[in-house]
């Protein structure tokens, strides 16, 4: 029935129109809202209808990564709390993150406590190599999303101690593209690119290199084989990201390691 | 396609938004994405279509408006105004650019029935 009138209802005595209130033809007719927006309409049917639906706009102002940044905030005051330093590793399938991370527990074991959160879409081969290079790992495996965020980062701190006055590696997605908008709550992002990929990848990938604290280029014992332009990828690099940190290393042979190690030093000093 | 990601947070707010106001339909989202902002407006569309399924958000459009970021040049001190990653600066050609915003992700408005 009409919700002002009553008129429609079936057995109702109302079947006319109020003078207030005109009906011009078979069920249709008009409600006036207290703001004096006038809906006029009809029934086919005598049949109820539900208060008048008004067609409006409601300002709203939300960040659609809010409910990211806020865990991710929560993870940032938790790991400065246990004084853990927490790297963000990024890089393309391939770069050689899971190598340059046995290499570092091998020269950081009996120094540091380390931990690793490995993400990979699937399979649980990574978190196995680094539990054999000596320290305790969880593997996240993300399905079908293509990074981790920081929901996933919290729910493997369950399974997975925080080294206190230590180190947490999160090895993310292997992905140039998709972690680079994901605050996980790491003190630093380090974007890994290995000599095989070439030299424009921070031109092709600008927004991972853009957000990048650190940017390592890996697998440099391969520099002999390739045309690899180190001074032009560090030229594009810092067109994207003017300043940025470079530096160069193979996991495989050790050159470069020594940088890499004491970049972390100075890493976790700068944690108070 | 982290816009998938992106899209499921975005219906899930679209939906508590809607919700709290008491209305039966949304007819449209209106929304600011930043031109450096990593997220490709016709991949977060699509997701969208499929993220707001059964939703009260389904059959809704978006409507995106992108804004832009602001750069100072390094170089020639100049404050300019950036669409891309890796451009120089078109005063000077310098590539020494410090830019500010252009990543926002913001759900601004919602027009609802």
């Amino acid at each position: 029935m009409c919700a002002i009138c009553g008129c429609g209802e079936p057995g109702s005595a109302n079947q006319h129109h109020p003078k207030d209130h005109p009906h011009v033809d078979e069920g249709e007719h008009e409600h006036v809202l207290a703001d004096g927006t006038v809906l006029r309409h009809h029934h086919h049917d005598p049949v109820s209808h539900d208060p008048p639906m008004i067609r409006r706009m409601i300002e709203v102002e939300r960040d659609l990564l809010a409910g990211n940044d806020a865990q991710a905030a929560v993870n940032r005051r938790r790991f400065l709390a246990a004084q853990t330093l927490v790297l963000n590793l990024m890089s393309s399938p391939g770069s050689g993150k899971t190598t340059l991370l046995e290499q570092t527990l091998l020269r950081l074991a009996g120094r540091w406590p380390v931990a690793v959160i490995e993400g990979d879409q699937q399979t649980s081969l990574d978190a196995e190599r680094i539990r054999r290079a000596g320290a305790p790992a969880v593997q996240v495996n993300t399905g079908k999303a293509c990074h981790l965020d920081a929901q996933m980062i919290e729910r493997a701190l369950v399974e997975l101690a925080l080294p206190m006055d230590g180190l947490l590696l999160i090895e993310n997605v292997g992905n140039l593209v998709c972690p680079a908008g994901f605050d996980l709550g790491e003190h630093k992002r380090v974007v890994i690119a290995s000599v095989t990929e070439g030299e424009d990848k921070p031109l092709k990938y600008p927004d991972m290199f853009a957000r990048a604290d650190l940017v390592v280029v890996s697998k440099i014992d391969l520099l002999p084989y390739l045309d690899f332009d180190c001074e032009r990828f560090v030229r594009y690099a810092r067109r994207i990201h003017p300043g940025v940190a470079v530096l160069a290393l193979s996991a495989r042979t050790g050159e470069g390691l020594p940088l890499w190690l004491s970049w972390l030093d100075s890493q976790r000093a700068s944690l108070g | 396609m982290h816009e998938l990601a992106v899209a499921e947070r975005l219906v899930a707010l679209v939906a508590e938004e809607a919700t709290r106001a008491a209305c039966v339909k949304v007819e449209t989202v209106f929304l600011h994405l930043g031109v450096l902002s990593h997220v490709e407006p016709s991949s977060l569309e699509l997701a969208f279509l499929a993220a707001s399924q059964g939703t009260i958000a389904a059959g809704a459009s978006l409507r995106v408006e992108r804004t832009v970021a602001q750069a100072h040049c390094l170089s020639c001190e100049a404050k300019i105004t950036v669409t891309q990653r890796g451009a120089p600066c078109p005063h000077c050609g310098a590539f020494e650019l410090v830019v500010v915003g252009g990543d926002e992700l913001r759900l601004v408005r919602l027009e609802v029935w």
